[in-house]
């Protein structure tokens, strides 16, 4: 039995075309005309539920989409959502962001009235020049007023160098004053001991002298400062007032420590001073007792 | 010698006329400060304080000022009675020779 797939004789159909029975192909050719008039009874457009199934997808699939138009049921949701949105930034939000807005106005309002009102800095302003101008009339008088009072020439150039308030001339004090006050007696001139007092008592009036030229560079330049920063204050913000406060008390701190140290050489001078004393009528003891013992010896022997 | 003494008494003397002018200046501003404070707000207290501290910083520079003549006074003050006994130590050897001449039987 021949393959009717392979066989020749099939005749091409169509796509919508509907399958029919299949026949054998003896019958086939026994009964074209039976064939003929079957196709003739089948035409390819019959319309069949397949065919009507089929064609009604295509067409639900090329069917556009509907559009939404304005002012439809959406719409009215949206502006729903919307004024209950509004109503919820309302309550939630306007009314707090009022009451921030209203609270930094009175803070604002407080600060002008009460903390930094511009009067009060003006008037603090305008205190601080007045003190400024009076302290320096006082600074200028300690600057600029002479008191040197010596007359001749080698007291006159120690004094100069005592009152010049520059730390430079520290080195030129110790010649001028052997000019002055001459120097430590020769060795044989005097006993050790009184030599030894002599030359510690010259070296600690030359380092009070040198003592006292530095502090008065360092006052100097405490006053040049304190000047600066009173001008500062007196074109300070109420901010910046506090940071010249905390330099003034670093340099008061650094101010207590130079007086300090001119308090010790002057202690350290006071104290040379007793020990000299005390040095001496140590000297005079001994020296009376080999005077007495001189006399005795005279007086005794004759 | 007599001069430079001289010199630091006349020093020392001038000094205290202007610290004396400074002390008046300070304890009237010390006034004005308190015055001051007393109608201060707090925005315009750190002026007054931070004037304050340099009005103290001046005080300290003012008795710098007299704690240096007080010791140039007292240099030349124990140089001064330094040179007495560099004298006297040169006298007494002097009068100690004269004297021990003298008791020294011949």
């Amino acid at each position: 039995m021949p393959d009717p797939r392979r066989s020749t004789s099939r005749l091409p159909k169509s796509f919508l075309w509907l399958r029919k029975k299949q026949v054998p192909p003896d019958a086939a050719k026994l009964a074209p005309s039976i064939e003929a008039e079957q196709q003739s009874e089948h035409p390819w457009y019959r319309p069949t539920v397949l065919k009507t199934a089929a064609v009604i997808l295509v067409a639900l699939l090329l069917m556009p989409g509907s559009a939404r138009g304005q002012f439809g049921a959406d719409i009215a949701a949206i502006m729903a959502a919307l004024s209950k949105m509004q109503s919820l930034m309302n309550k939630y939000m306007a009314t707090p962001l009022k009451d921030i807005n209203q609270a930094q106005q009175t803070t604002m309002k407080y600060e002008q009235e009460v903390m930094y009102p511009l009067n009060a800095i003006n008037q603090a302003k305008s205190s601080v020049m007045q003190f400024e101008s009076k302290f320096t009339q006082v600074s200028n008088m300690f600057r600029t007023v002479n008191v040197s009072s010596a007359t001749l020439p080698q007291s006159q150039n120690l004094e100069s160098l005592l009152l010049s308030r520059n730390a430079g001339n520290v080195s030129a004090v110790s010649p001028q004053f052997q000019n002055v006050y001459g120097v430590v007696m020769a060795q044989n001139s005097a006993s050790p001991s009184v030599r030894s007092m002599t030359d510690m008592t010259d070296a600690q009036a030359q380092d009070a002298m040198k003592r006292a030229i530095q502090i008065d560079a360092l006052a100097d330049m405490e006053l040049s400062e304190a000047d600066q920063m009173g001008q500062q204050l007196s074109q300070a913000a109420p901010g910046s007032a506090p940071i010249l406060e905390a330099e003034a008390d670093v340099w008061v701190v650094r101010a207590n420590a130079y007086t300090q140290a001119a308090l010790a050489e002057l202690m350290r001078t006071r104290g040379i001073d007793i020990a000299n004393q005390s040095k001496v009528s140590k000297l005079a003891t001994s020296d009376n007792t080999g005077n007495n013992g001189l006399i005795n010896g005279a007086l005794t022997n004759r | 010698m007599m001069d430079i003494d001289d010199a630091l008494g006349q020093e020392n003397l001038k000094t205290t006329l202007i610290a004396d002018q400074g002390s008046d200046a300070i304890l009237d501003t010390a006034n004005q400060i308190e015055n001051q404070v007393a109608v201060s707000t707090p925005g315009s207290n750190p002026y007054v304080t931070a004037q304050t501290q340099v009005a103290n910083l001046r005080c300290q520079a003012y008795m710098q000022k007299m704690i240096a003549a007080e010791l140039r006074q007292e240099a030349g003050r124990i140089a001064h009675d330094n040179v007495l006994v560099k004298r006297r130590t040169s006298s007494l050897a002097g009068i100690n020779g004269l004297i021990s001449g003298s008791l020294t039987p011949r």
